[in-house]
């Protein structure tokens, strides 16, 4: 993994045409600023995992579902 | 499906589903009536989802995510049915619809927006008790 040091206001480019911003920093949190293409995917990773499993136990979850979905 | 939304019977997910990068083809077939969805996947078998009109749980929510310029405007948005706890309550995944093109190219998309659940009860569209009289 590539470690880099920003402060407030600096920024890191991904590729060409992807730009994190340090907005700024409070407390143990880190504000960042990202301009990329609408088709570039930008989410929280972790959001991105819930989701992940979300359609894994949906797909587990089917028969279940359709039961009570169609009562039976 | 109660809102008014056009689903290709079947459909092409070039980019797969959010972790299952595999599932590119899936059938679709309407189940109870037609109120809700069966997705099937044509490459990964065993795997299927059921869903609803993305409207039907949040109404509203294919337009604004048009407004928004997040979906293309003859896209209809559906979510995926999920199961959790006991007795099983039916969850919708409004975190990640998918959108669906009018010739069945479909996306999931990741909203990065609160008010999107990603486990958005389903409390209308329960079935209504079989009424026996």
């Amino acid at each position: 993994m590539l470690v880099l040091t920003r402060r407030p206001g600096q920024s890191i480019m991904v590729g060409d045409n992807v730009e994190l911003v340090v907005v700024r920093i409070e407390g143990d949190r880190v504000v960042l600023g990202i301009d990329a293409p609408r088709e570039v995917r930008v989410v929280r990773a972790e959001l991105l995992r819930d989701v992940e499993a979300e359609n894994q136990e949906a797909s587990a979850a089917r028969d279940r579902i359709r039961e009570v979905l169609t009562g039976g | 499906m109660s809102s008014d939304i056009e689903v290709p019977p079947v459909l092409t997910l070039p980019e797969g589903l959010v972790g299952l990068p595999d599932v590119h083809e899936v059938d679709v077939l309407p189940i109870a009536g037609g109120e809700f969805l069966e997705l099937i996947a044509r490459d990964e078998r065993g795997l299927g989802w059921l869903a609803a009109a993305a409207d039907d749980v949040r109404p509203g929510m294919t337009r604004a995510l048009v407004e928004s310029g997040r979906i293309a405007a003859d896209e209809a948005l559906i979510v995926l049915l999920a199961s959790h706890g006991e007795p099983a309550v039916v969850t919708a995944n409004l975190a990640g619809p998918i959108a669906v093109s009018p010739t069945g190219f479909a996306r999931q998309l990741v909203l990065e927006d609160p008010t999107y659940d990603l486990r958005a009860r389903l409390g209308r569209l329960a079935p209504s008790p079989v009424d026996h009289r």
